[in-house]
């Protein structure tokens, strides 16, 4: 039987799962010392996990190349939706929020507001639902600096302590909605392998409880 | 050449040799089935009206459709979908013809995907559909004939087999808003298990409906769905959709099909389109289904006919991808060569053995030196000199 394959997103998310993983009873040295390999096997546990940046866990996972996947709701929401999403794991907790310069009120005035964002897609539904036109510039590095170089009105971006806000005079003006790091599952793996993946995800939860 | 002249657009490929005939194999052996069973083909044209596909149960995102205007300015669609024609034609042109109809069609739609994620914009699908007739028997034929479908072509299969109904049922019975009835469905297609029993567990709204709604994406597996089921069930309507589901499971776990089959009440995709069971096929190897159906029957309302109307898709370009489809080689075992006077003899030459089932080439070369050259390099085990009065075989390879 091949195994399960996991793609974790790289970074905290990857430090979070394997601690989680490990809990279970899984051998994870092999991915902690992990050299430059990207398919790490997990001895005796029936998976293997591939490590890959947020975004390219979701295609893996649309495509069926990998099975489980573990990513932020973030990248889910900009990412698009064709895959299960079973647990929502309790790590990797922050928030998407609407922030602009303190003191300086947002919703005033007729002209259209101009907003940067590293998440355009989550930017633009949230003005939809609002019936608010705005617009929205892609920035890929910090997009706290829009504001202040005077590019743009607002930011929409994920805030965790908000300590860089307001490092730089920028303060949430609204929040959006809660993230945290979620279970992915390829829709035909869920059909075809469906025991591996309850039996998975039963320990995930049992694991979780005990945190 | 122009900066695009030697490219093909995005989402399109050029299909050559193995591929065509892996294609073409899993193509006929499905007409075959299909026309076996009294089916009959219909070809609708590539453009259609976008108001075709604009109706209230059939709605596609536009976002999705390649459009085009037609000379008197009105907006036309390249074909994004095969049922919606094949029942425009029902509806109309055999409109009255004793039914049911069974109608077949085998033809390529073309939908728009997001740009770079490595999807086909043009996909050859296949499907049958049941028009003019409802109740169990007919669900069975066009299930039955689904699954036989995928069989012809591979062993390694899951078939799995919902009906919209018992969803349906539970969430008429909440009292909410339509937008939080479609985010409650939108989680139980995603089996989104947290977000759907937090929106659920709001003290206003928790019901025995309610409570079975939690349940519904874990119901998915074999015969022991439908115990849980009728356990949570909570009103006659969700029990009898149940028993209805129950028998055609058992009718196909009688077929020996047991191991293939399974059952999903979380299937719940397009309830506007779908009225009764719904049905989706997956291959080890494709990431996602690569047949889906169901029954559809409010679908001919926009064509202004009552009609009930179930039926498949299979897409065979996924179904050609996956199955191992053992390929007869199309090398030539023969070259014929001749000079121009023995022209006649030649090509009767070539009648003699391809009619014998060899698969033969003519030479079209103008010397015997090049014809050998050209067998060498192509693999081509024998040359056939011919003449008016002589047939001198050389072997090559």
């Amino acid at each position: 039987m091949k195994p399960l394959r996991i793609a974790l997103t790289k970074g905290r998310l990857e430090k979070d799962t394997v601690g989680l993983f490990e809990k279970i009873g899984f051998d994870c040295s092999q991915v902690r010392d992990k050299g430059r390999k990207l398919i790490l096997p997990v001895p005796d546990a029936g998976i293997e996990i591939v490590l890959a940046k947020a975004a390219d866990v979701i295609t893996y996972i649309e495509h069926g190349v990998c099975d489980v996947g573990v990513v932020g709701k973030d990248t889910i929401m900009e990412n698009g939706h064709s895959f299960y999403e079973v647990l929502d794991l309790g790590f990797g907790r922050c928030r998407f929020a609407l922030a602009g310069p303190k003191d300086k009120p947002f919703y005033t005035g007729y002209t259209a507001k101009c907003i940067a964002t590293k998440y355009p897609k989550v930017a633009r539904e949230f003005f939809e639902r609002k019936g608010m036109d705005v617009e929205i510039i892609k920035i890929e590095g910090s997009v706290e600096l829009a504001p202040l170089l005077g590019l743009s009105d607002a930011i929409v971006d994920i805030v965790e302590t908000g300590s860089t806000l307001r490092e730089n005079g920028l303060e949430v003006i609204e929040e959006i909605c809660p993230i945290s790091a979620r279970m992915i599952i390829n829709i035909a793996s869920m059909k075809l392998r469906k025991t591996e993946i309850e039996s998975l995800m039963g320990k995930i939860e049992a694991a979780k409880e005990t945190v | 050449m122009a900066r695009y002249g030697s490219m093909i657009p995005e989402g399109t490929c050029d299909q050559l040799f193995k591929e065509c005939e892996a294609l073409r194999d899993v193509q006929n052996s499905m007409t075959e089935l299909f026309k076996s069973r009294g089916f009959n083909e219909v070809i609708t044209p590539s453009l259609e009206f976008y108001d075709v596909f604009n109706g209230k149960a059939s709605a596609m995102p536009q976002e999705m459709m390649y459009k085009l205007i037609d000379s008197k300015g009105r907006i036309l669609v390249v074909r994004p979908d095969n049922t919606m024609p094949v029942v425009r034609v029902a509806s109309t042109k055999l409109k009255g013809f004793q039914p049911p109809l069974r109608l077949y069609y085998n033809q390529n739609v073309f939908r728009i995907s997001p740009s770079l994620s490595g999807r086909r914009d043009e996909v050859p699908q296949c499907g049958i559909e049941l028009l003019g007739i409802s109740g169990i028997k007919a669900d069975l034929e066009v299930i039955a004939t689904a699954i036989d479908a995928l069989k012809s072509v591979t062993d390694d299969f899951r078939f799995e087999i919902g009906h919209v109904g018992f969803f349906k049922t539970l969430i008429d019975e909440l009292p909410c808003s339509t937008e939080e009835k479609e985010q409650i469905r939108k989680y139980i297609e995603l089996k989104n298990y947290a977000a759907l029993t937090e929106i659920l567990t709001d003290s206003a709204k928790s019901s025995a409906a309610s409570r079975a709604l939690i349940e519904l994406p874990r119901l998915f597996g074999g015969a022991e769905v439908f115990k849980k089921a009728l356990e949570i069930a909570p009103n006659d309507e969700a029990v009898e959709t149940i028993n209805y589901l129950r028998s055609i499971y058992d009718v196909l776990c009688n077929m020996g099909l047991k191991k293939n089959i399974m059952i999903d009440l979380g299937l719940v995709q397009q309830i506007d389109y779908y009225n009764g069971v719904a049905f989706r096929g997956y291959m080890q190897g494709s990431g996602e289904y690569v047949l889906s159906g169901g029954r559809y029957d409010g679908l001919s309302e926009g064509f202004g006919v009552e009609m009930a109307a179930t039926g498949f898709a299979v897409n065979s370009e996924a179904v050609a991808r996956n199955a191992n489809i053992i390929q007869k080689s199309n090398r030539p075992d023969v070259l014929v060569y001749y000079e121009l006077g023995g022209a006649k003899a030649a090509f009767e030459h070539m009648e003699t053995l391809t009619s014998a089932g060899h698969v033969c080439e003519m030479s079209d070369f103008s010397t015997l030196e090049e014809t050998k050259e050209y067998a060498r390099v192509k693999g081509i085990g024998c040359v056939d000199i011919v003449s008016d009065d002589s047939i001198v075989k050389a072997i090559i390879n």
